[in-house]
């Protein structure tokens, strides 16, 4: 019994899951998985077309944002039908990451790796500049002193790296601050806007300020803090890994500063697996994998080869965890972190939501706008997009 | 019955056929149903809402931005690559001796894989590092941050697609040069013609169906871009490189609006197709 498992997993993420897929073999040796990997962009695409020609793969792993789409496709198997009940099937699992998982109260997936968001620094930009290293700043006062010493280097180097490319990228970046001020982003029921606010005001306007006011960052394209062309960026754990081997430059990490009388938050990411329909036999070893993969056991080495964030208490609190957060220092924050983060509304209008409010903040970034009217219009076209035009 | 002839060429299209049919044909089709719904590309139900996707596409601001953008885009790339083309072309055909050198360079764009040629103009082009700014700084001449500019980002790339079109305008047009009667240009010289007049009376209009072809595949090619502006600025900043292309794949992949996103393919398609019907019309005029 061969069956397909589709995701994006290259690189070292890749090879880590060839590892532990030789693994699941040697245990069932009647069921051979086959990690089939695209590049992101196109996972969902090839899903959409294999789903559509009722050639889906037994199993695939892929971006929370595309479950709302994925769960209303009527191909994806009840897992807890499948694994003994939804309570046995998720566990010890973080009930945040679940907002994820259900649909019409079945469950039809389960998380199998998270992440988020926290600050990255360079270390020598910061001596340069006569900071500090090892004291980051914490609220976004001290951020704002911090970008604004480093942007004075000159040459070019922001101090801080602001993400103002429309799309999912730019809101992703941008919730944190919401969260963080109180403004929020939806209303509980995920039915209206709630960022238009006198808190929503102050955190553009923060950001906003630190281009216009402070050149102390660029609008422009993402990449400087690559080159050690930006004193800090907002990035996810998954770049740590590629920062300790070829980063040209000594970089630190931190937890996201809060406004002052702010709350601590962070944009929560990662996958879910999930099951598609098929013969029983296929569902069968589908189900064996999933348990298996998203155990205890098998995830904590998961995360140590891939630097996500575990997706259970009992992982986070493993040895083997523990360990590898020794040994990788620039992981704690994101550790720390993890439980500060918030979900993005698990709805199938997300992406329209998130496009449409990117959009009309970028001219706000340009300085061609001013904040109250940027957030107005994006409240205008949230409302619209949540209405499904 | 079909003849034993008749029989013969229908087996010999039919691998062809099969092709356009699974490839072009078929997926047409089911784009102009498909945008008659509101699906989003996996939802079990696809709903039917008439020309709703066509009227709102109407309404569309960003899809007024995007028409604006793909047109401007297509007349910069389209008349430099021309004209450019067609001045080279001429001094190619005067330097006979190292014109197959100069032919393989210009040509060499062409055949240059977009997804390299865009990364290696995304360098160039850096505020910072790139060799285009530092030589304008050297010069004193303002430097602008062009893929971060909304005023100077469609400039940007569309100097990337003419550079990537110029060589094939460039080989068309020699092409077409020396196939050109040479009798006329014996008759002319012997009434005492000069270059100018060379040029602009005999030259240029025996070049006319020449450079048509030139032009009407280069606004298909301009009108249908997406490559390497995905790749250096993926639309923006603000819109302001958001070609149709690049609007529809948006829509449709990354919004799952997928049954708008089959109504942008179909208004494109129509554009396209009046633009070269139009074009083609004015040919035949002239020739008549």
């Amino acid at each position: 019994m061969t069956i397909e498992f589709w995701n994006y997993w290259d690189g070292g993420n890749g090879k880590a899951l060839a590892g532990l897929v030789a693994e699941f073999h040697k245990k069932n040796p009647n069921i051979t998985v086959k990690p089939v990997t695209f590049p992101w962009g196109d996972l969902l695409t090839k899903l959409q077309a294999s789903i559509a020609s009722g050639n889906a793969p037994a199993l695939a792993a892929t971006d929370i944002a595309w479950m709302a789409n994925l769960h209303q496709s009527g191909k994806l198997l009840d897992l807890g039908a499948g694994l003994g009940g939804v309570k046995k099937a998720t566990g010890d699992i973080y009930p945040a990451l679940l907002a994820y998982s259900m649909y019409k109260g079945k469950l039809q997936s389960l998380p199998v790796s998270t992440n988020n968001l926290s600050l990255f620094y360079n270390k020598d930009l910061f001596r340069k500049a006569g900071l500090n290293p090892n004291k980051t700043p914490t609220t976004w006062p001290e951020l704002r002193t911090a970008a604004m010493a480093i942007s004075k280097l000159g040459n070019g180097i922001q101090g801080m790296e602001i993400y103002v490319q429309p799309g999912e990228g730019l809101t992703w970046q941008f919730q944190p601050y919401l969260w963080q001020s109180g403004a929020g982003f939806l209303n509980k029921t995920n039915t209206a806007p709630t960022f238009n606010s006198a808190a929503g005001k102050s955190a553009l306007q923060f950001l906003v300020d630190l281009i216009n006011v402070d050149k102390a960052a660029t609008a422009g394209q993402w990449g400087a803090f690559d080159k050690g062309q930006a004193g800090m960026r907002i990035d996810g754990s998954w770049m740590v890994g590629g920062y300790r081997d070829n980063a040209p430059f000594e970089f630190g990490t931190a937890m996201l500063p809060i406004p002052v009388g702010g709350v601590h938050a962070t944009n929560m990411g990662g996958e879910q697996i999930m099951a598609f329909k098929g013969t029983s036999a296929k569902q069968a070893a589908a189900l064996k994998f999933i348990t298996w993969f998203t155990s205890t056991d098998v995830q904590a080495r998961w995360d140590v080869k891939t630097n996500f964030m575990p997706i259970r208490a009992s992982v986070a609190d493993s040895k083997v965890i523990l360990k590898h957060v020794a040994s990788e220092p620039a992981l704690k924050a994101f550790i720390d972190q993890q439980k500060y983060a918030y979900a993005r509304p698990a709805i199938t209008q997300y992406p329209a939501v998130s496009d449409a409010f990117s959009k009309a903040l970028e001219p706000a970034f340009y300085g061609k706008i001013s904040v109250a009217e940027a957030l107005a219009n994006a409240d205008a076209a949230v409302r619209k997009a949540l209405s499904g035009k | 019955m079909l003849t034993r002839q008749a029989r013969t060429a229908y087996l010999l299209i039919a691998p062809a056929l099969v092709l356009f049919i699974v490839f072009t044909a078929y997926p047409f089709l089911w784009s102009a149903q498909i945008s008659f719904t509101n699906w989003d590309g996996m939802n079990e139900v696809k709903e039917f809402v008439g020309f709703q996707n066509y009227l709102n596409l109407f309404k569309d601001p960003e899809f007024h931005q995007s028409i604006k953008v793909t047109i401007v885009y297509t007349s910069l790339v389209t008349i430099i690559s021309t004209i450019l083309g067609f001045g080279i072309a001429l001094q190619l055909q005067r330097r006979r001796k190292s014109s197959a050198v100069y032919r393989t360079i210009f040509f060499s764009p062409v055949v240059t894989a977009t997804v390299a040629a865009a990364v290696v103009w995304q360098l160039l082009f850096d505020p910072f590092v790139g060799v285009i700014d530092i030589g304008l700084r050297a010069l004193h001449l303002p430097a602008p941050n062009w893929l971060s500019d909304p005023t100077w980002s469609l400039v940007a790339v569309s100097i990337v697609g003419i550079w990537k079109r110029l060589g094939f305008a460039i080989i068309v047009f020699a092409a077409g040069l020396t196939s050109l009667p040479t009798a006329c240009y014996e008759a002319a010289e012997v009434d005492g013609i000069n270059a100018w007049q060379r040029l602009r009376y005999l030259t240029i209009p025996l070049m006319k169906p020449v450079t048509a072809l030139v032009i009407i595949t280069g606004i298909i090619d301009s009108v249908q871009v997406f490559d390497h502006i995905f790749l250096m600025t993926s639309g923006g900043p603000m819109g302001s490189t958001n070609v149709l292309s690049l609007y529809l794949y948006n829509q449709g992949f990354r919004l799952f609006h997928l049954g708008y996103a089959s109504a942008v393919g179909w208004t494109l398609f129509l554009l396209v197709l009046i633009a070269t019907m139009l074009q083609w019309q004015f040919a035949r005029r002239d020739k008549s």
